[in-house]
C-alpha cells in the first residue's frame, strides 16, 4: 500500500472535485494505491503548500488562476516553474482549456509537465488513464498535445520566442501599431521580422491572415 | 505668213493707240493746270487792258473750280485771289480769298491760311480799315510763326509796325519794327531790313528823337547799298532825313539833303510824286530859313505836278505851304484862299492832321474868326485823339484777345490733358484695385477651400480614429467574451462533465447509457463553445484592420453601381503601418475619385488597383478596361482635377494614359521620405 500525496490547484471547485473523484476511483479499484488529497484554490495557498517543505508526489495544476497577492505569480505557468524549483520530484498534471499551439508549446518549454491534458480531449476514463500513467512514471499527453509535438518534429525550421509571440499577437488581431507595447522591439524591427516569417512560410503578397493561418497549420500557434 | 504679219501689225497699232490715249489723259490734266497758269499770267500782264486781265482771271478761276481739291488747286486759288487784289476787284478778291481760306483749312494747309490772311491784310490796308488790317496781319504772323517761317512772320511784323505807325502808335510800331528786324537775315533780306530801319527813322522823327531818327535812316541807307532793287528808295530816305532836320529846326541841313535827293536826274521820270515832294519840301525849308529866293515858283511847280497826277494829299500840303508863304508876305486874301482850299482837301481825303493845321492857320490869318477856328481846332483834335486812342486800344485788344485765346486754348488743352491723364490713372488704379480685390477674394476662396479640405481631412481622420476605437472596443469585447467562454464556462462544463463521469450510478443499464450519452453531449457542447470562442478570436483577424481592406471595402461598395470586378493588391514592400495618415487618406480619396469616374464613364468590366513601394516612393495604379477617352481633347473633369490637386499636395505626380476602347490607367507616385513616421 503506497500513499501518494496529491495537491489539486484549481479555482473551480467543481473541477477540483472531478479530479478528486477520479483519484478516489483509482484508489477504490487498486488496493495498493492510496491518495492523500489536498485542494487549494488560490495562488497564495498553492505557494504555501509548495514551499511547505512537505514532499508532494502529484500536483494537478490549473493554468488559469487569479494572480498571487504579491503579484509575482500571474498564472499556473509561473506556479509550474516554482514547483519545479521547490519540489524536484513532484509530478505535474496540467489540464487546460487552451488548445492553441503557442500556449501549449510555451507550457512544454517552461516546466514540461508529466501529464498534459487538453480538457476537451478527454473523457473521465482518459483522466483516470492519465493519472495512472503519470503515477507509474510515464508522461501522458492528450491527443492535441501529441499532434502538436508531431507537427513540430516535421518542421525543419525553428521559430524563436519573439517569432511565436508575434504570430500569436497577429492571430488575436493585435494592430501593428500596438505591437511594440507587447513585443520588446521597434515597429520597424517587427515589420522586418514579419517579412522574414512570411519568407519562412514561403508566402509573399498574401496578407497577415494567410501567415497566421499557415503558422497555425504548422503548429506554431 | 501674211496673216501673221497683219496680226502683228494690228497688235502693234493697238498697243500704240493704247499708249497714246494714256498720254492724252496725262496731257489733258497738264493742260488744265498749264492753261490756268497761263490765264493767271495773262491777268498779270500790265500791257493788257484791265477788263481783259479780269476776264482771264475769271477763266482761270472757273477752270480751277473743276480741279480736284488738292494743294495745287489751293495755290492756284491763292494766286487768283492775289491777282484779284492787284486788279482792285474787291468782290472777286473777297470771294476767291475766302474760298482759298476754306480750302486751306480743309487741307490743313497752314501756309495757305496765312497767305489768305496776308491777302486780306493788304486788302484792308488799301481800304484803310486799320483795325482789320492789323488783325489779318497778326493772324498771318501767327500762322507763319506756327510753321516757323521766320521770313514771312518778319514781314507780317513789319506790316503790323506800319499799321501801328499809321495810327500814330509810334512806340508800338517801334517795338514791332525791332521784332521784325530780328526775323530777317542780314544778307538775304537787306531790302526788308532797309524798310524796317526806314520805318524806325520815321517813328523816331515823330517821337521827336531826331538824333536817333537820323541814325536809323543811315542804317537803312547802309542796307540799301546791299540790295539790287534800289528804285528810288535812296531819294525817299534823303527826303525823310531832310524832314527830320526840318522838324528839328536845322533847315540848312534839311535843304542840303533835299538837294542831294534832287541830284538824281531820273527822279522826275521814275517817281514824280517824290520829285514834287522834294521840290516842295526844299522850298518850304528855304522859306523857313528866310531864303525866299526862287521859292514861290517852286511851290507852284510842285502844286502843278501834284495836281496833274491827282495827288490830293500832295496838293493839300502844297496849298498849306502856299498859305503860309502868303501869310508871311501879308497877302491875306491869297493866304485865306489856300488855307480854305487845304481845309476842303483835308476833309476830302480824311486827313485830319492837315485839317487841323489848316484850321490853325486860318485862325492865325482870319483874326476875326480866329475864335471859332480855334474852337473847331480844339474839339477836332480832342476827337482825333480819342479816335486814335480807341484804335490803339483795339490793336492791343486784337493782340491781347488772340493771346488770351491761345492761352485759353493752351489752358484748356492742358486741362484736357490733365483730365485725360487723371482719368486714365484713375481707371488704372480702379482696375488695379478691382484686380487686387478679385485676387484677394480668389485667394480667400482658395484658402477657405484649402481650409475646408483640411477640415474635411481632419474629420475623416477623426472618423477613422473613431472607427478604429470602436473597432478596438468591439474587438476587446469579443476577446473578453471569448476568454470568458473559454476559461470560465468551458472549465466549469469540463468539471461538471468529469464529476458526472465519476458518479457511481446505481441504476439500470438504460439509465447508465443515458447518463453516458449526456456526458458525451456535454463534451460536444464544450467543443462547440470552444469553436465559438475561437471563431470570436479568429474573426478579430478578418476584421477591417488592414488599410487594403478599407480600400477594398470602398471599391466593393462602388463596384455594385456599375457592376465591375475588381482586384486590389499591395506589394509586400508596402508597410502600411509606416505610412502616415495623410498619404493613406489621400490615396483612399484618389481611389474613390477614380472609381467614381470609372462608374460614370468607363463602363469597365475589371478594375485593378495596385500599391507598391520602390525607393521610398509609393506607387498607386488604377487601371480599368473600359471605354477610355482622348486625354488631349477632353478638359479635365472635377474628379481628375481633384486627383491632381491631391497629388500636388503630397508632392506626388499624377500621370494619366488612356487608349480609346482599351481603357485608362492612372499612375500616381508619392514620395514617402518626408511623410513616413
Amino acid at each position: 500500500m503506497h500513499t501518494y500525496t496529491v495537491l489539486i490547484i484549481d479555482d473551480h471547485p467543481i473541477i477540483a472535485d472531478a479530479y478528486k473523484s477520479a483519484l478516489l476511483k483509482i484508489a477504490s479499484e487498486n488496493s495498493t494505491i492510496d491518495f492523500s488529497i489536498e485542494m487549494v484554490t488560490t495562488c497564495d495557498a498553492a505557494l504555501e503548500k509548495i514551499r511547505g517543505k512537505q514532499p508532494i508526489d502529484l500536483i494537478f495544476l490549473d493554468m488559469k488562476l487569479p494572480k498571487s497577492s504579491d503579484g509575482q505569480f500571474l498564472s499556473g505557468e509561473d506556479l509550474g516553474i516554482e514547483i519545479r524549483k521547490q519540489l524536484s520530484d513532484a509530478k505535474i498534471i496540467v489540464a487546460t482549456t487552451y488548445n492553441d499551439n503557442y500556449r501549449v508549446n510555451n507550457i512544454l518549454k517552461s516546466f514540461n509537465p508529466e501529464g498534459f491534458l487538453i480538457k476537451n480531449d478527454i473523457a473521465p476514463s482518459d483522466l483516470i488513464t492519465a493519472i495512472e500513467t503519470v503515477v507509474e512514471g510515464t508522461p501522458y499527453y492528450s491527443k492535441t498535445v501529441l499532434k502538436l509535438l508531431r507537427s513540430h518534429m516535421n518542421n525543419d525550421f525553428f521559430l524563436d520566442k519573439i517569432d511565436r509571440q508575434l504570430l500569436y499577437e497577429l492571430s488575436i488581431g493585435a494592430k501593428m501599431v500596438d505591437l511594440p507595447k507587447t513585443i520588446p522591439m521597434s515597429i520597424g524591427g517587427i515589420e522586418r521580422r514579419k517579412r522574414q516569417l512570411k519568407e519562412i512560410f514561403d508566402i509573399q503578397k498574401e496578407s497577415d491572415k494567410v501567415l497566421v493561418e499557415l503558422a497555425k497549420d504548422k503548429g506554431f500557434i | 505668213m501674211k496673216t501673221y504679219l497683219n496680226k502683228l501689225i494690228l497688235l502693234l497699232l493697238l498697243l500704240f493707240a493704247a499708249s497714246c490715249t494714256k498720254n492724252n489723259i496725262q496731257n489733258v490734266a497738264n493742260t488744265n493746270t498749264d492753261s490756268i497758269s497761263a490765264w493767271i499770267k495773262n491777268s498779270k500782264n500790265k500791257k493788257l487792258s484791265r477788263e481783259v486781265r479780269k476776264l482771264n482771271l475769271q477763266k482761270a478761276y472757273t477752270e480751277n473750280l473743276l480741279q480736284e481739291n488738292d494743294s495745287i488747286k489751293n495755290s492756284m486759288l491763292l494766286k487768283i485771289a492775289f491777282c484779284a487784289y492787284k486788279l482792285n476787284d474787291s468782290l472777286f478778291f473777297v470771294k476767291t480769298n475766302n474760298e482759298a481760306y476754306e480750302l486751306s483749312r480743309n487741307l490743313k494747309d497752314t501756309v495757305g491760311i496765312a497767305d489768305t490772311h496776308w491777302n486780306k491784310g493788304l486788302f484792308y490796308s488799301r481800304k484803310e480799315i486799320l483795325d482789320s488790317t492789323y488783325y489779318h496781319y497778326y493772324q498771318a504772323y501767327k500762322y507763319y510763326k506756327l510753321i516757323n517761317n521766320e521770313y514771312y512772320s518778319g514781314r507780317m511784323l513789319f506790316n503790323m509796325a506800319i499799321a501801328q505807325k499809321n495810327i500814330r502808335n509810334y512806340t508800338g510800331s517801334e517795338i514791332l519794327s525791332f521784332q521784325a528786324i530780328s526775323k530777317f537775315d542780314k544778307k538775304k533780306h537787306a531790302l526788308n531790313l532797309y524798310r524796317c530801319y526806314s520805318n524806325l527813322g520815321i517813328v523816331y522823327d515823330n517821337l521827336t528823337e531826331f538824333k536817333k531818327a537820323i541814325e536809323y535812316h543811315n542804317i537803312a541807307l547802309s542796307y540799301l547799298k546791299k540790295t539790287t532793287d534800289k528804285r528810288t528808295f535812296k531819294e525817299s530816305s534823303l527826303n525823310n532825313i531832310g524832314l527830320v532836320y526840318h522838324h528839328s529846326g536845322n533847315y540848312t541841313n534839311a535843304i542840303k539833303f533835299y538837294k542831294e535827293g534832287l541830284k538824281n536826274s531820273d527822279l522826275k521820270k521814275s517817281n514824280i510824286n517824290l520829285y514834287a515832294k522834294l521840290i516842295d519840301n526844299l522850298a518850304y525849308s528855304k522859306f523857313l530859313n528866310n531864303d525866299t529866293l526862287d521859292i514861290k515858283p517852286n511851290f507852284y511847280r510842285a502844286l502843278k505836278i501834284r495836281d496833274s497826277i491827282k495827288n490830293t494829299s500832295g496838293v493839300l500840303i502844297s496849298c498849306l505851304h502856299l498859305s503860309k508863304y502868303y501869310l508871311y508876305k501879308k497877302d491875306t486874301i491869297k493866304a485865306i484862299k489856300y488855307a480854305k482850299k487845304s481845309l476842303v482837301l483835308a476833309k476830302d481825303v480824311h486827313n485830319n492832321r492837315d485839317y487841323l493845321v489848316a484850321l490853325k492857320l486860318l485862325s492865325e490869318i482870319e483874326l476875326k474868326k480866329s475864335k471859332t477856328h480855334l474852337f473847331n481846332h480844339v474839339s477836332l483834335s480832342d476827337s482825333l485823339q480819342n479816335n486814335e486812342r480807341k484804335l490803339r486800344d483795339k490793336f492791343t485788344r486784337i493782340r491781347f484777345e488772340t493771346d488770351e485765346y491761345i492761352e485759353e486754348t493752351n489752358r484748356l488743352s492742358a486741362q484736357q490733358t490733365i483730365i485725360l491723364v487723371a482719368s486714365f490713372s484713375l481707371l488704372a488704379i480702379l482696375s488695379l484695385l478691382y484686380f487686387m480685390r478679385l485676387q484677394r477674394s480668389k485667394n480667400r476662396a482658395l484658402q477657405s477651400e484649402a481650409e475646408q479640405q483640411k477640415a474635411n481631412e481632419e474629420v475623416y481622420k477623426l472618423l477613422l480614429k473613431q472607427q478604429a476605437k470602436l473597432e478596438e472596443g468591439r474587438l476587446h469585447e469579443r476577446h473578453r467574451i471569448s476568454e470568458e467562454l473559454h476559461d470560465g464556462v468551458l472549465g466549469r462544463i469540463f468539471g461538471t462533465r468529469m464529476g458526472m463521469g465519476f458518479l457511481d450510478l446505481k441504476g439500470d443499464d438504460e439509465t447508465k447509457a443515458k447518463h453516458q450519452l449526456y456526458v458525451d453531449e456535454l463534451q460536444e457542447i464544450e467543443k462547440e463553445i470552444r469553436v465559438i470562442s475561437h471563431e470570436l478570436k479568429n474573426e478579430l483577424l478578418s476584421g477591417k484592420a488592414d488599410y487594403i481592406q478599407v480600400v477594398e471595402h470602398l471599391v466593393e461598395e462602388q463596384s455594385i453601381v456599375s457592376g465591375f470586378e475588381y482586384k486590389i493588391t499591395d506589394d509586400d514592400s508596402v508597410h502600411w503601418s509606416m505610412i502616415n495618415d495623410a498619404v493613406k487618406i489621400n490615396c483612399y480619396r484618389m481611389v474613390q475619385e477614380a472609381v467614381q469616374n470609372i462608374n460614370k464613364y468607363a463602363q469597365a468590366k475589371l478594375v485593378t488597383i495596385h500599391f507598391s513601394v520602390n525607393d521610398s516612393v509609393l506607387s498607386l495604379s488604377i487601371q480599368d478596361d473600359g471605354l477610355g477617352f482622348d486625354i488631349t481633347k477632353k478638359s479635365q473633369g472635377i474628379g481628375l482635377k481633384n486627383i491632381t490637386a491631391r497629388t500636388k499636395k503630397i508632392n506626388g505626380t499624377f500621370v494619366i494614359s488612356s487608349v480609346i476602347g482599351e481603357g485608362t490607367l492612372l499612375s500616381i507616385t508619392i514620395p514617402l521620405a518626408d511623410t513616413t513616421i
